[in-house]
């Protein structure tokens, strides 16, 4: 094809997929008839040329009568194939055999003894798929000590290993592909004509995300049949998206997820902490409770002490007689006497019969902030809704939380101030100057109309907070917020909202849900649990609801923390939760009125959690701290691979906001191996620094501010270690994997049983075309033939002095 | 048409009784303030279980959904339409949303339409006490401003109605009292007041009084007086305390004990008012918390999960007391009370508050 290429590079035709394949490129007319013809004609036309030729031009000499005939003859030709449509056509076919995915699971708890088995014949039978020799349904002695110490993720290789003609006989049909699944889902460079699996040391991670290995692998085929999708794994989902949506998805994309149960089903001897919670902050005094739960197997009866430190101090003990039928939860509390943050430990003594892998379950940390400081709340709400109900329980029972003169926040409810406005007597309870306003730290605005606040209120407010620092929370409700209010007090918000509109209402099929953004995974506001994972799966159960207001996109200076994934136009999804800074105060604005369904399951848990980081978040600094370098953290406890994210407020020596595009801070790590993180300035606070750091292995960490200046070197701390989810529920988790397989097409295989895998795939090869299609005759290489061709003719006979 | 609910003067006081089930729970504070007690229990954390009673009470809420009659009601008496309303909002739906908008506003218009000039709902203070209970839920989720007036008109009633010992009766007078009536009001008003709608404090304290000297040294608490003490009472008195904040009454531990020690079981036996007593039951259960509450809640939860029908009602235990002649037709008193109960786990009504 060396002259086709010539020819496609001279006309500048350059379309790579055709210029890939010439090979298949062949030559069509759009009018065969007229072509065939035309060439049927070729050689009368060339004899009649001649002879007419050779009567009128008598005595030129034969060969410039010939030179002249084959002139005028190709002439015709050229212009018989230009006729005829000339083009080139590629019909190229792309036959793609079907995916099968094998997904191996290489979390911590795949670390786990894969026994002991229950029934000896199935143990055999895992052990002869393993490749151990059995003879006479036994094993030899040290085959038998080297099989029953596999871990799970071994035993997994090992079978796989094993698997003789299994994966190359799948070859011949199917694209085979190998990942494993951590956190995240990676492909394993693995030949299936030669199954090599990478080592143990290689393969541990910290957390379990199934859903999200599913869903991973469906994007990865990019719309490409899956014949099926062999999942190998204990089942203990940690994070990440749930199994069930996941196999949703499978089974819409036509996916079977072949669930390969790796571990025993039978319940080991353990105690394990599966979940500590505490409310995140108390105030100093207060009595902070620990909520503990606890899962056993095989202790019934069994009295254990269930202890909590701070450090090394024990600050509570408890006892508790296990029984394993149940979770059970106990609470510890102690006095919270000293301002800081604190660094708690719930710890239940090893028991013998505890094998060594499940003793790490016994312990587990959380996080504390003692604070001193009492944050000042005004709550404004229209009526009873069932948010201020919630809401205003929850902050008289924070005592870091008080009203200007009460010790309890103030709560002006509308409904019961209209009431009462017609008592004789009856006084505003609404502060009335700028300074009354600003004593508050942070007002909570909820959904009452703007024409019963009082006059001047709205624009007191927009002054406390652009002057004042005051904080401020605008919770939407249908009534009126914030879509009755005017263009100045919505300039304060961190959203733009759609005109003429007073909300967003989800269908009854279709409600609305929350998404965290990156962002938002990351912020103190929206940490519900120190633990990454658990942190995001508690916002992912979060129930649907079915109104938010109706906001159109972000502001421009706006944090968007969480979306309505729902609704989406040309900005992106909309803003559920924002925040922004306004002049010195920050403004953060709840689209949704429903955060009482957050309660759902946790009750008080998650919804006080959630409002006393909210409150204090925007809370104004106070005058005696707003000038002193505040450094901070979030989150503070994170996983191997997690980042965090550092705030720094700074100023010099005069107390003024610093200047400079970037500030250093300096990092402890566990191995004393000093590291910097650089922050760069906001450019909407001054003195404001933010930067992420990904902490590189697992220990306390300490970072520190040296303004070296004169002002103060402060300091936070954070905790780096892997989740204890891994180890929480050691045993496999059938019911997940049968869940996800059964929901999905699939089926559960057990792993003696994978040999059977081909005869349950079904998958079709899926045939793409390339179809191209480029006319011949419409280029200039063409035209100047013709005219060369042309010119040959009249040029010989001028030459010749012939007319 | 429907048959007029009936009550003789043994229904009265046996019957019907029955509906302080969804009463109790609902009480708030004892005072203007919650109580100054942190949050305790640790949430349930067993996603697997959460999914399975969540399945139950939507099949339930369906089914009485497919009862509810043309005027909205679910019967002509007002607890079982309040019940029933209670039902829904429990699992989460509100007025002007979601599936069961239309539902709820017809329910609440049944209710409504009941009221006489007095401010009356029903026929007898447990239907008031207990309609009155869900339009302070519905209130403030729902802007109907008749909803608003006549609920502040069924709160004054109570008040107006309480007896110089600081309990009620059957009858909107201040005559008379028993626990069952009482704690039916007592929870009404908490609700009420929860929504800023004032109650005298006097009205509260009164009340608790009553109920502390209905203690029984043995453990519990009597019907009028210390009389007729049984497991229902038991629960009943357990839970008033708590929710009016008395938490460390001393009349309650020796109560609890003696909860703990009946059988949950679908059959007759102590609490043979089922239904009123595991609702009392959980309620108190779940407010005390710790070893009490952990192993308590499991067994009444599978119990009603494997009771359940696959039409999604529930059935009564043979040979106790709440049949339908007493409760009503068309399981709606037993599904709604199901429901109600199951719903402990999902922590929405703000009445359930800790």
């Amino acid at each position: 094809m060396p002259v086709l290429e010539w020819f496609l590079n001279t006309i500048g035709y350059n379309d790579r997929e055709v210029l890939t394949h010439l090979d298949e490129v062949t030559l069509a007319f759009q009018r065969p008839g007229l072509f065939w013809l035309g060439m049927t004609l070729l050689m009368p036309i060339a004899v009649f040329v001649y002879r007419r030729q050779h009567r009128n031009l008598f005595p030129a000499p034969k060969p410039l009568l010939i030179a002249l005939t084959v002139a005028r003859t190709l002439i015709f030709g050229l212009l018989a194939a230009t006729l005829a449509g000339p083009y080139l056509k590629l019909d190229h076919r792309v036959e793609k055999r079907p995916l099968v995915a094998v997904v191996i699971d290489h979390s911590d708890s795949m670390q786990l003894p894969a026994g002991p088995f229950e029934i000896e014949a199935d143990a055999l039978r895992l052990a002869a798929a393993a490749g151990f020799a059995v003879k006479d349904n036994t094993l030899d002695v040290e085959s038998k000590t080297k099989f029953a110490g596999l871990s799970r993720a071994e035993l997994a290789h090992s079978v796989l290993q094993s698997a003789g003609e299994l994966f190359p006989k799948l070859a011949e049909t199917y694209e085979v592909r190998f990942y494993e699944a951590k956190r995240q889902l990676s492909p394993l460079t693995v030949d299936p004509a030669d199954v090599t699996l990478p080592s143990m040391e290689d393969v541990v991670g910290p957390a379990t995300h199934l859903g999200d290995a599913v869903e991973q692998v469906l994007e990865d085929a990019a719309g490409r049949p899956v014949a099926g999708l062999v999942l190998l794994s204990d089942g203990q989902n940690t994070g990440g998206r749930s199994p069930a949506d996941a196999a949703h998805s499978a089974a819409v994309a036509s996916t079977p997820v072949f669930a390969v149960p790796v571990g025993t089903t039978v319940r080991l001897r353990d105690v394990a902490v599966v979940d500590m919670f505490t409310s995140g902050q108390v105030s100093v005094g207060d009595k902070a409770q620990v909520s503990v739960t606890i899962e056993s197997t095989g202790f019934d009866g069994r009295s254990v002490d269930v202890q909590l430190f701070d450090g090394t101090t024990l600050l509570a003990t408890r006892k508790l007689v296990l029984n394993g039928a149940e979770q059970q939860q106990i609470e510890l509390s102690f006095e919270a006497k000293e301002a800081g943050n604190r660094s708690l430990t719930v710890s239940i003594p090893i028991q013998p019969e505890e094998p060594a892998a499940l003793q790490p379950n016994n312990t587990d940390i959380a996080l504390l902030r003692v604070s001193a400081e009492k944050v000042k709340i005004l709550f404004i709400d229209g009526g009873p809704r069932w948010d201020f109900r919630f809401l205003k329980n929850a902050m008289r029972r924070d005592h870091g939380l008080a009203g200007r003169a009460k010790a309890d926040p103030d709560i002006i409810l509308d409904t019961e101030v209209a009431r009462k406005a017609s008592v004789p007597g009856a006084t505003s309870p609404y502060p009335a100057t700028l300074d009354d306003l600003a004593e508050y730290h942070t007002v909570i605005l909820g959904d009452i109309a703007p024409n019963r606040l009082p006059e001047g209120f709205l624009g007191l407010l927009r002054q406390a907070v652009e002057e004042r620092g005051l904080g401020l929370i605008v919770a939407a409700g249908p009534r009126a917020t914030p879509h009755g209010y005017d263009s100045d007090f919505q300039d304060l918000l961190p959203v733009r909202l759609k005109t003429g509109v007073t909300g967003s209402s989800a269908p009854v099929y279709n409600p609305y849900h929350i998404d965290v953004t990156p962002e938002g995974d990351l912020h103190e506001l929206l940490r519900l649990n120190e633990d990454g994972g658990r942190n995001r799966e508690a916002w992912a159960k979060m129930p649907p609801y079915y109104w938010c207001a109706a906001v159109d996109r972000a502001s421009s200076a706006a944090s968007v923390l969480a979306v309505n994934p729902n609704v989406e136009n040309g900005f992106g999804k909309m803003p559920l939760i924002a925040w922004q800074f306004f002049g010195a105060g920050r403004v953060l604005f709840l689209g949704t009125d429903s955060t009482w369904l957050w309660r759902q399951n946790s009750g008080d848990r998650y919804y006080y959690t959630f409002w006393g980081q909210a409150v204090r978040f925007v809370a104004r600094r106070d005058e005696s701290e707003s000038k002193k370098n505040h450094l901070e953290l979030q989150p503070v406890r994170v996983q191997p691979g997690e980042a965090t994210r550092a705030e720094l407020l700074a100023y010099d020596a005069k107390g003024e906001p610093r200047t400079e595009r970037t500030v250093s801070v300096q990092v402890q790590t566990p191995d004393n191996k000093p590291a910097q993180i650089e922050l760069t300035a906001d450019s909407r606070q001054p003195g404001r620094y933010t930067g992420r750091y990904l902490p590189p292995l697992a220990g306390d960490y300490i970072v520190t501010y040296e303004p070296g200046d004169g002002s103060d070197r402060v300091d936070a701390r954070m905790k780096v270690m892997a989740s204890t989810a891994e180890l929480r529920h050691p045993n496999v988790n059938r019911a997940t994997l049968e869940g996800l397989a059964t929901a999905s097409g699939g089926q559960v295989l057990e792993l003696s049983s994978l040999a059977t895998l081909p005869e349950k795939l079904k998958g079709e090869p899926s045939i793409s075309h390339l179809y191209r299609e480029k006319t011949m005759w419409d280029n200039w290489l063409m035209l100047v033939l013709l005219v060369v061709l042309y010119s040959v003719d009249v040029g010989l006979r001028r030459l010749v002095g012939l007319t | 048409m429907t048959p007029r609910f009936v009550f003789s003067s043994d229904l009265y006081r046996r019957g019907l009784v029955v509906l302080l089930a969804a009463s109790l729970p609902f009480l708030g504070s004892a005072t203007a303030q919650p109580p100054a007690r942190p949050t305790s229990a640790a949430p349930l954390t067993e996603a697997a279980v959460v999914a399975r009673v969540e399945k139950s009470v939507d099949r339930a809420l369906k089914y009485l959904a497919s009862k509810q009659l043309p005027d909205g009601g679910w019967h002509n008496n007002q607890a079982i339409n309040g019940l029933s309303i209670l039902a829904f909002l429990g699992r989460g739906h509100v007025p002007g949303r979601g599936p069961y908008a239309e539902v709820l506003e017809n329910g609440k218009k049944a209710i409504l339409r009941s009221q006489n000039d007095a401010g009356f709902l029903g026929g007898t203070m447990y239907e008031h006490g207990l309609a009155t209970l869900a339009l302070s839920e519905l209130y403030g989720m729902d802007p109907d401003p008749i909803l608003e007036q006549k609920l502040r008109k069924a709160v004054q009633l109570i008040v107006s109605a309480q007896s110089p010992a600081g309990g009620w009766r059957y009858n909107p007078v201040p005559n008379d009292q028993d626990l069952s009536v009482t704690v039916v009001q007592i929870v009404a008003l908490r609700a009420a007041n929860n929504a800023e709608i004032e109650v005298p404090e006097q009205v509260i304290e009164k009340a608790v009084t009553y109920i502390r000297n209905s203690a029984v040294p043995t453990g519990g608490y009597g019907y009028q007086g210390q009389g007729g003490a049984t497991a229902q009472t038991a629960a009943a008195g357990i839970v008033s305390l708590q929710l009016l904040g008395k938490y460390d009454d001393p009349s309650i531990p020796k109560a609890l004990e003696f909860l703990n020690k009946v059988p949950v079981e679908w059959k007759t036996g102590p609490a043979n008012y089922f239904y009123y007593f595991h609702y009392y039951a959980i309620q108190a259960q779940y407010q005390t918390g710790g070893e009490s509450w952990n192993s308590w809640h499991p067994k009444i939860r599978e119990l009603l999960l494997s009771r359940q029908n696959v039409d999604g009602s529930w059935d009564v235990p043979d040979g106790t007391a709440e049949q339908a002649n007493s409760v009503g037709p068309n399981k709606v008193y037993w599904t709604a009370m199901s429901s109600l109960i199951l719903e402990i786990y999902m922590h929405f009504l703000p009445a359930y508050q800790r």
